[in-house]
């Protein structure tokens, strides 16, 4: 072998040497990009107090200093929702809400809605079960003008035919709009179906009852529910109870004192049947699914927590067991998840999903079994204590937002529930355990759920090939027939 | 009328006179009083060497801490035939890097109590997380894994695929005027690039596995991202954690930025759409503002204010609240590059009314051409926007797009308070001149939304 031969050798030795050894840098990663890294220590997490203080009339005053928002966001509560209108007039409580704001005796609705807006102030109003929401979104420099226009709105309310007549028709529309939407007018059958018989199921009304509203009812309403002692003025942002309370009682204390009756729904009996129900959306081109029951506990009882974790192992986000298995695992839905709502007398929980028709069937023996896993013991300690990670590392972000905050606020405000779920929610899930997760299952996952399927009328072949009888309601949730294998009964 | 009459109308006005008299020094608002300054929060930018911008913002009041990451990756480098491929791509970089599994950035970011979405968007496409502050490390672990290594498997590319056809049919079952709302874009940016859909079905379908994995080679990189830290941080902490986990990727290829649109419209374009599926007819109405001089932008938006935002806007007022020609009326400013376009949607009970809130709203437009805004009506606009901004910046994700929506455009701010005082120097003499130069028949497009 020559000389230059061996030296050629040595040197492609050394490019190839080189070659590997840049390769290997090139394509190996560094060790710290391999696993995720440790989290540093916790930060703490300050909350205001919240505070109240009721005025001679009755009416409470709420407040939660936070300081550094530029808005302070004021949210009057009204211990009157939907469960709250007579039985042959659902929608009142809504349309009165509506009406609130609409006049007064020297201002016009247009007026009104020029000073408010003049101010940069968000107004809007909602009503819920058992509560009409007014929420205020101000300036902090505009909050003074602000409360003078909301003394005028509350104290010296004029109602009228015209403005009756324009709550009426957008309303209309709105509840039109709605009940082609699947989903919202699945969640108002499934609130139909589980609490029949209940003041709950008068908040499922749809637009064709609007009509019989007129103006001697809605005076009647607010003059029954809209008193100082009913009503709760919430105040968050750079003020503190002592400022909230004079600056709110130099504008309400005037408001005459009226008794208030207290009002306690009994709490909702669980669904104890099979119930397959069917609701027809001529257009829909897919199938949503609803599957839940009552829940005969509110947020208050010691139960609230564990089965918080329960709801969220279940289906609270896209992790979670039922969107991993219905979508992620067998691809039949395009989503799942399940969630709760808790009332002044009780709650729900409801598993929502959405797939092709030829799935739905699918979907319904998956959950079912899904269900019944659940309430016999099948969770891991792991899985209890990921979900309770989720729920205590959430908890900040719920109140990032002015008006996230005041609407948390204003949910523990509506139903008294204090501090167990503001200064000790965090404690409270810490303190959930594997045994009460398995508890709470057991009790209220083993009564078998109400199945409600919306969708095209082609659905029905397709549930009836797996169902011994379907319950088929029309669009505004009446029911129709019981459709049973092999025939139709009316 | 009666005598009596007469006099109780008399002393109901002069009652209503004089409660005026005392209601109207209080709720007067003087012009011009935006005295109270929202908190700022300090804001730092510098660039890594691979070409990364970074900003961060802090924010120390809650302990959670935002973590977005925009890339230059969004419709606008769609080419024809690939309507979706940007979608396509925000929806694999959650299937999995070297060392992350399908989907488990989600899990781990849940497991912590954060939230997490993505957002593609005509020019960018951003990805963002919100998460207890003292979890930062694990954002950018996760987020520069999947910069870096994103796994582009056969599998995963189809997986994604199905989903999104699954997708198409879903928003074609919900939204009944999505088909509609598609087409109006191509109208009104009559260039493949600025207006085509930016989710075709039949694009979806046949985007290749290497089409695929080039757009993520060409636009996933340090050199064409920006990376906003919002929240609860030390700026030298994060940094360190910044430079460790980006500081070593490689920059990327160099490309150049998308072409500046050719728009050959000469007079207005009035088409019809039939939305069978939709309950009610519409239509909707859209101006492209283009080219913009300095200041216009502010002063648009300020415009956007007086038309469409609040019940006493001109339109909603006018369409909605008094002559209820219209039952639904939404619009906003819409930005593509450097091109701005108003839109504005409306929903009318029957086709005659859709027809009559037309020519309202044509001759609200028109006032604004001969008219200039009175300074009580500016100013609320002014009032109406700095509280929505304010609400905007009270959300650690949502101040990080804004700050990475002003960068991108080139300009940087120090803070967000000085952002907002340009806004709120816009005076009605622009406003007029906006109106004049842009509200044309050759920007104008009309899409009539029938129902049969």
């Amino acid at each position: 072998m020559s000389f230059s031969w061996c030296l050629f050798r040595a040197a492609a030795g050394r490019i190839l040497i080189g070659l590997l050894v840049l390769a290997s840098t090139v394509n190996a990663q560094e060790r710290f990009r391999k696993t995720p890294p440790l989290p540093e220590p916790r930060q703490e997490l300050k909350l205001p107090a919240i505070e109240s203080h009721v005025l001679a009339n009755g009416l409470t005053v709420t407040a939660a200093n936070l300081p550094g928002q530029g808005i302070m966001t004021i949210t009057i509560i009204v211990r009157a929702g939907d469960a709250h209108s007579p039985p042959k007039l659902p929608g009142l409580a809504a349309v009165t809400a509506r009406m609130v704001g609409g006049g007064t005796k020297v201002l016009s609705a247009a007026d009104i809605e020029n000073f408010i807006e003049e101010t940069g102030t968000d107004f809007s109003v909602s009503v819920t079960m058992e509560h009409s929401l007014f929420k205020i979104h101000v300036l902090e420099e505009y909050l003074d003008r602000m409360l003078v226009i909301l003394r005028q709105i509350f104290l010296e309310p004029v109602f009228t035919e015209r403005e009756l007549t324009a709550v009426k028709r957008t309303y209309y529309y709105e509840l039109r709009e709605k009940r082609s939407n699947g989903e919202v007018s699945g969640m108002r059958q499934m609130v139909r179906l589980l609490f029949a018989g209940h003041p709950y199921m008068k908040a499922t009304y749809a637009e064709d009852v609007i009509k019989f509203i007129n103006l001697r009812d809605v005076i009647s309403f607010y003059s029954a529910y809209y008193r100082p002692a009913n009503i709760v003025f919430l105040v968050t942002g750079n003020m503190g109870l002592n400022s909230a309370v004079r600056k709110i009682s130099q504008h309400f204390n005037m408001w005459p004192a009226h008794p208030v009756e207290f009002w306690q729904p009994p709490p909702p009996v669980a669904n104890e049947k099979n119930r397959i129900c069917f609701m027809e959306i001529p257009m829909a081109r897919d199938a949503t699914v609803f599957i839940g029951n009552s829940l005969p506990f509110t947020a208050s009882d010691p139960d609230y927590f564990p089965f918080a974790v329960l709801n969220h192992i279940l289906g609270g986000t896209t992790s979670n067991r039922l969107f991993m298995k219905l979508r992620e695992s067998k691809g039949y839905a395009y989503y799942a998840f399940s969630e709760t709502e808790f009332y002044l007398a009780g709650g729900l929980y409801w598993i929502k999903a959405r797939s092709k028709l030829e799935d739905v069937n699918n979907i319904i023996r998956e959950t079912i079994n899904e269900l019944k896993n659940i309430s016999s013991a099948g969770f891991s300690p792991n899985e209890i204590e990921e979900a309770k990670s989720y729920l205590i590392g959430n908890f900040p972000l719920k109140i990032e937002r002015p008006a996230d905050l005041a609407e948390t606020l204003a949910a523990i405000t509506a139903l008294n529930l204090g501090d167990s779920h503001w200064h000790r929610a965090i404690d409270n899930v810490m303190l959930v355990n594997l045994e009460r997760v398995e508890e709470v299952a057991l009790k209220y996952m083993s009564a078998p759920p109400v199945v409600l399927v919306l969708g095209k009328a082609d659905l029905l072949t397709e549930l009836i090939k797996e169902f011994p009888a379907i319950e088929v309601f029309d669009q505004f949730g009446s029911p129709k027939f019981v459709m049973t294998k092999g025939e139709k009964t009316q | 009328m009666c005598l009596i009459k007469k006099m109780i109308v008399n002393i109901k006005r002069g009652l209503f006179l004089s409660l005026i008299t005392v209601l109207v020094p209080v709720l007067l608002v003087s012009g011009g009083q935006f005295d109270r300054d929202f908190p700022d929060f300090p804001v730092e930018y510098y660039s890594l060497k691979n070409g990364l911008r970074i900003i961060l913002c802090s924010d120390p009041s809650l302990p959670i801490v935002s973590v977005v990451v925009a890339y230059g990756a969004g419709t606008v480098r769609e080419k024809k035939g690939q309507a979706g491929l940007a979608y396509f791509l925000e929806n694999l970089m959650f299937q999995g890097s070297e060392n992350v599994g399908p989907l488990q950035h989600i899990s781990y970011i849940q497991k912590i109590g954060g939230e997490l979405n993505a957002q593609t968007r005509f020019e960018k496409t951003v990805f963002y997380q919100t998460i207890p502050s003292n979890q930062l490390g694990l954002a950018l672990w996760l987020e520069s894994d999947r910069m870096r290594s994103l796994s582009l498997s056969a599998s995963a590319v189809e997986k994604v695929r199905g989903e999104l056809i699954k997708e198409i049919d879903n928003r074609l079952a919900t939204e009944p005027y999505f088909p509609s709302l598609e087409y109006f874009d191509t109208l009104l940016y009559p260039d493949y690039a600025y207006g085509h859909p930016w989710l075709s079905g039949e694009d979806i379908r046949n985007l290749t596995l290497d089409t695929i994995r080039n757009f993520y080679r060409d636009y996933y990189v340090p050199g064409n991202a920006v990376l906003c830290i919002c929240g609860n941080i030390q700026f030298s902490k994060a940094k360190e954690l910044i430079t460790r986990y980006f500081g070593t990727l490689p920059p990327g290829p160099s490309f150049r930025p998308p072409d500046p649109p050719s728009f050959n419209q000469e007079s207005d374009v009035v088409v019809r759409s039939l939305n069978p599926s939709a309950a009610s007819p519409g239509f909707c109405l859209g101006y492209r503002f283009h080219p913009l001089q300095t200041g216009d932008y502010h002063a648009l938006r300020i415009l956007e204010y007086i038309l469409l935002k609040g019940n006493t806007s001109r339109l909603v007022s006018r369409l909605v609240k008094k002559e209820m020609i219209a039952y639904s009326l939404d619009g906003w400013v819409e930005d593509r590059m450097n091109i701005s376009a108003l839109k504005i949607i409306a929903l009318n009970t029957n086709e005659v009314m859709s027809q009559r809130a037309q020519r309202v709203l044509a001759a609200e437009l028109e006032r604004l051409k001969t008219s200039p805004v009175s300074e009580n009506e500016l100013n609320k606009a002014k009032r109406l926007f700095k509280a929505d901004f304010m609400r905007q910046m009270a959300s650690r994700v949502d101040r990080a797009l804004f700050l990475i929506d002003l960068a991108w455009r080139g300009n940087p701010l120090d803070s967000p308070s000085a952002e907002l005082e340009k806004y709120m120097k816009v005076e009605s003499q622009s406003i007029l001149s906006l109106a004049v130069r842009h509200f044309v028949p050759a920007k104008r497009v009309l899409l009539n939304m029938g129902i049969r």
